[in-house]
């Protein structure tokens, strides 16, 4: 083999090591991620509608889905509302955009949510205390990459649409004050 | 050949090559899915989504579903493997696992839906026409069809996705019967 050969080989390993490189570190440093986009076009402490075809923001939803997405401070948060009567999802998407946690209405209370994301040390804070004001409330992690809270929900029809909307408007997802009872509070 | 030269080659070499490979495994969504069924790849949206699937949803925005919030199911090739084609006529035929809602959706590999003047993008269990048997037919065409058609006019490629809303586990579902998607017609076959 001679010289060339030998270079030209070295350049395919070392493309093959680029290819696995590239691949792997993209979800870490693409310019802007999924939560990166959130966070830049929503305010934090509500929910925002997304269009059906959400553009650059998130792509991917369900057309047949009425979407709204909260951004996660990194502090703690409490997500309290009446959700709509149809089939609807919760899903806490990190800051590289894959879902960490989620569930569906089957699992929820009176179709309400009361949830509450926050730093892994407040929740077991919480749980050790077990304070009667948290015994409904849903304890989720918060992703320590920061993230959002992406809630889709089923629109029979156009026409269900907007009515489904304004009842996702109405979620609260503000910064929240953990009080235990011993009366040590973590901040939000 | 000097030392320079041949370094300036093997390292060409190794940039065109990797570069280009990431390129082309994107586009092509080759190994996004965690599993394949027929032309479907399952979709993975946490932590057990493959690197492929986790670097298309950073750069797309794509946020498939969560696990507990169901089952992702998208193809851009038809049974018979060819890449689907926007232009085409194609039916889906067959069942999907039980699930209390699914949707069928037409979108490009962008996600971005097609130009659809009655506002229709999508089939859900809850509209779609039924056959006899339980089973369903699907038709995505540019143009308009009799029966359960989604259009695909507008679109520069072509992705079908399938939403199984509280489903059993990806798990769960084992080695199901999923619709085929069989190419009927295309506009260079009329000629």
């Amino acid at each position: 083999m001679n010289a060339l050969a030998r270079w030209m080989l070295g350049g395919l390993f070392l493309g093959g090591i680029i290819h696995i490189l590239t691949i792997l570190l993209l979800p870490t440093y693409v310019p802007v991620t999924p939560a990166d986009r959130v966070a830049a076009a929503e305010p934090a402490g509500r929910f925002t509608l997304l269009g059906p075809d959400s553009g650059p923001m998130l792509a991917g939803l369900d057309p047949s889905f009425v979407h709204a997405v909260c951004p996660l401070t990194g502090g703690t948060q409490r997500l309290t509302g009446r959700m709509p009567g149809t089939l609807w999802t919760f899903a806490i998407v990190d800051g590289a955009g894959a879902v960490s946690q989620s569930f569906t209405d089957a699992s929820a209370l009176n179709n309400g949510i009361d949830v509450l994301v926050a730093p892994r040390d407040t929740l077991e804070a919480i749980r050790f205390a077990a304070p009667p004001d948290y015994e409904t409330t849903l304890l989720l992690d918060q992703p320590p990459s920061g993230g959002f809270v992406l809630l889709r929900a089923y629109a029979p029809s156009p026409a269900d649409a907007a009515e489904i909307g304004a009842v996702l408007e109405t979620i609260s997802c503000a910064p929240f004050e953990v009080v235990l009872p011993d009366a040590t509070a973590t901040q939000p | 050949m000097s030392l320079a030269l041949r370094l300036l080659i093997g390292a060409a070499i190794a940039l065109i090559v990797g570069l280009g490979t990431v390129r082309i495994a994107l586009d092509g969504e080759f190994l996004a899915g965690t599993d394949e069924i027929g032309p479907w790849t399952i979709e993975a949206s946490g932590r057990d989504a493959t690197p492929y699937s986790a670097a298309l949803r950073a750069i797309r925005g794509r946020i498939p579903l969560g696990n507990g919030e169901g089952i992702e199911l998208r193809a851009i090739v038809d049974s018979a493997g060819a890449r689907l084609d926007p232009d085409c006529v194609y039916l889906v035929r067959g069942r999907l696992p039980t699930a209390r809602l699914w949707t069928f959706t037409v979108a490009d590999h962008t996600d971005r839906l097609p130009a659809s003047p009655p506002g229709r993008f999508a089939a859900t269990s809850d509209d779609i026409l039924w056959r006899a048997d339980g089973s369903f037919e699907i038709v995505v065409a540019p143009r308009a069809r009799a029966g359960n058609w989604i259009p695909s006019g507008g679109l520069a490629s072509l992705a079908l996705t399938v939403r199984l809303y509280d489903a059993p586990s990806i798990a769960g579902l084992g080695a199901p019967d999923l619709p085929a998607i069989t190419r009927q017609s295309c506009p260079g076959d009329e000629t």
